[in-house]
């Protein structure tokens, strides 16, 4: 049986199951698969094992009670499942996050301001390719076997020793920083702005250092070169997306590398709905909110402790198919199905490619199912 | 993985010869490299060596599991990332759409495959060390994580 | 003497976060599960850190920022920057997120989730 692996936003799709043997996943997605039934979430209204039915209709009061409320996660979710949380999200204005740092250059991507370009494309087309800030090794494991630097592609038929130039830019040297070697060079840096500023001297034919130069002699061998941006990237990028974008244009593309499953589906159906996106460790900060709904998501494993104190003192409802830290502090807790695995739809590639998940079981709720019985209920 | 050095602290350390090599450190690199068996050497089957000779023969066991080729996949290291896969000049050659292409291998009997997420040796009958005894290192050299070695470099 | 030893041994580093596969492939199955604490209790440092400080590869360190701590076991490894100490994504990070950390030896026990999630009551 063919499945396509929802264990990060690669969502490879040649993965061949057979019974307990997964195929191709890397150790993340198999594990996805196989450990499916362990650590399952339980209905449950403060702590106490409910029917599901009761612990929606418990949301729904605490919903209608609440002031100001913030959905958060839906990485995990379907377009369809995002879909209905903007639906709810208007009908309680509620505040909408992720918890990706990637909204803005996602926004730019669909709005064309920025260029970017297909996975399938990098493979068959690019020549040099940067990995900024992310260590795909290990948060995206088959994305540079799958789609980058090691596969053979149309134009790029002489594998990846003379075919392909990579450049890893990092802070350490990381996994991926050690796949660098013939025909590839690892750049590391403390300062991002500083080398994106290095990086435009040297094109424009200015001073740099002898790592840049090699780069820039590099990228002037094709028209087709690709920057990956992590979340190393984002966050060193405080007040240099101008310069970035610049940079970006001259060497060709740009391709987030957010591994959250379908961040890009989140950006873009908050883009279709017309709903900014929301910073929620601010709306946690200054204390906007009372209340959360928390999508697939477990931001106790993921904020700062200062941050995640304020969340845990709010009305929590947690829609998760497993147990997490945040389900334990839950108010609320509604089981559902995990997506790609136990029910179908659709999400979006790292580089916004729609893809259709091919769910090997069913399940009786799901993301759909529970947003819809909570917005109904309201 | 051990070393030569691992296996020579607990050898007899007389360099008596009896195994045919002039000394023990000698002894210990061609065990590792298979060119050697335990039993070749008799003082450790003395009472005296028996919990050394344990200890080898516990250390010798991840050797055991060495291909003929010398390549040795510690699954616990992978991560299953298919970079072994998709760069291995036979699996491009024997399987351009698929592995050659960065999908998984088609072939149903590659050299290695990824199997519930680790990497696994299916048939070390196509590698180019077994057939052509080329020292190709491809796989190894894009593992960063160390899950594959080969005996010889140890 | 022996509390001078100790003394010396402590160390201030910047602090910097990953995602580790391998963590994440655990968190990804259960996360009440020695295996979770085996990836995430976790902190690396560079082999020149670890020398410098006389630290050694799988020893249990006090892990301290501002007037949290935890206890985490020490990994030596070129991953990790020279400058600092890496710490998997998880619950631990979160829980000691701040610029610097300060790492010492410590007799004590690993620190179990758990034993962090009450902290946030």
């Amino acid at each position: 049986m063919m499945w396509v692996c929802t264990g990060c936003s690669c969502l490879c799709d040649d993965i061949e199951i057979e019974g307990d043997v997964v195929r191709h996943a890397c150790r993340i997605g198999a594990g996805l698969y196989l450990n499916r039934s362990v650590a399952r979430a339980e209905p449950l209204i403060d702590g106490k094992r409910m029917d599901i039915d009761s612990a929606i209709e418990r949301a729904v009061e605490i919903l209608k009670d609440s002031k100001s409320v913030a959905i958060y996660g839906l990485n995990n979710s379907t377009l369809e499942a995002q879909k209905i949380a903007m639906k709810l999200a208007k009908k309680l204005s509620a505040y909408v996050d992720n918890g990706s740092k990637f909204g803005k250059l996602a926004e730019m991507i669909l709005r064309k301001e920025i260029p970017s370009t297909t996975l399938e494309n990098v493979k068959d087309y690019a020549y040099v390719i940067f990995y900024w800030g992310c260590d795909v090794h290990n948060s995206m494991p088959r994305h540079m076997s799958r789609y980058t630097y090691y596969p053979r592609g149309k134009k790029r038929q002489r594998g990846y020793e003379e075919d392909r130039f990579l450049v890893v830019v990092d802070v350490r040297r990381s996994h991926t920083a050690m796949l660098a070697k013939k025909n590839a060079v690892f750049i590391k840096t403390d300062d991002d702005g500083k080398l994106i500023r290095e990086f435009l001297t040297a094109l424009n034919g200015g001073i740099a250092s002898g790592d840049v130069l090699r780069v820039v002699k590099e990228l002037k061998k094709s028209d087709f070169n690709v920057v990956f941006g992590g979340g190393g990237l984002i966050e060193g990028l405080s007040n240099e997306l101008e310069e970035f974008v610049k940079l970006v244009s001259n060497v060709g593309y740009f391709v987030p590398a957010d591994y959250r499953t379908n961040s890009m589906g989140f950006f873009k159906s908050i883009f279709e709905a017309g709903i900014p996106k929301a910073n929620f460790e601010d709306l946690l900060i200054d204390e906007k909110v009372d209340t959360a709904i928390i999508v697939g998501s477990d931001p106790l494993n993921s904020m700062p402790f200062e941050v995640a104190k304020r969340l845990v003192k709010l009305n929590l409802i947690v829609i998760d198919p497993k147990v997490s830290f945040t389900s334990k502090m839950a108010d609320v807790v509604i089981p559902s199905a995990i997506s790609g695995v136990e029910c179908g739809g659709k999400m979006l590639r790292s580089d916004f490619v729609e893809v259709e998940l091919k769910p090997i079981f069913k399940s009786e709720f799901d993301d759909v199912k529970v947003l819809k019985s909570i917005s109904e209920g309201l | 993985m051990p070393s030569p050095m691992d296996i020579y602290k607990l050898l007899p350390k007389t360099n008596c010869k009896l195994c045919g090599e002039q000394t023990c450190m000698s002894f210990a690199f061609k065990l590792i490299k298979k060119e050697k068996k335990l039993e070749d050497c008799k003082p450790l089957f003395e009472p005296e060596f028996e919990e050394q000779r344990k200890k080898i023969e516990e250390m010798l066991k991840v050797v055991e599991k060495a291909t003929e080729t010398g390549l040795v996949v510690n699954e616990d290291l992978c991560i299953g990332c298919g970079n072994c896969i998709v760069v291995c000049p036979v699996h491009v050659y024997e399987d351009p759409e698929g592995a050659g292409s960065g999908f998984g291998v088609r072939l149903e009997n590659p050299i290695l495959r990824v199997e519930n997420g680790v990497v696994r040796v299916v048939d070390v009958g196509l590698c180019r060390r077994y057939k052509e005894k080329t020292i190709c290192v491809a796989c190894r050299e894009n593992c960063p994580t160390s899950a594959i070695a080969f005996l010889e470099e140890l | 003497m022996l509390r001078f030893a100790k003394y010396l041994k402590k160390v201030e580093l910047k602090l910097v976060t990953y995602r580790d596969g391998f963590q994440v492939s655990v968190a990804v199955k259960d996360k009440f599960d020695d295996e979770f604490v085996e990836k995430s209790a976790v902190v690396i440092i560079h082999p020149d850190t670890a020398k410098t400080f006389g630290f050694k590869d799988g020893q249990i360190v006090k892990v301290s920022s501002y007037e949290r701590c935890a206890n985490l076991r020490l990994k030596i490894s070129e991953i990790a920057p020279e400058n600092g100490a890496l710490i998997p994504k998880s619950i631990y990070s979160c829980y000691l997120y701040s610029d610097r950390i300060t790492i010492e030896p410590t007799d004590g026990e690993i620190t179990t989730p758990n034993e962090l999630l009450e902290r946030y009551t």
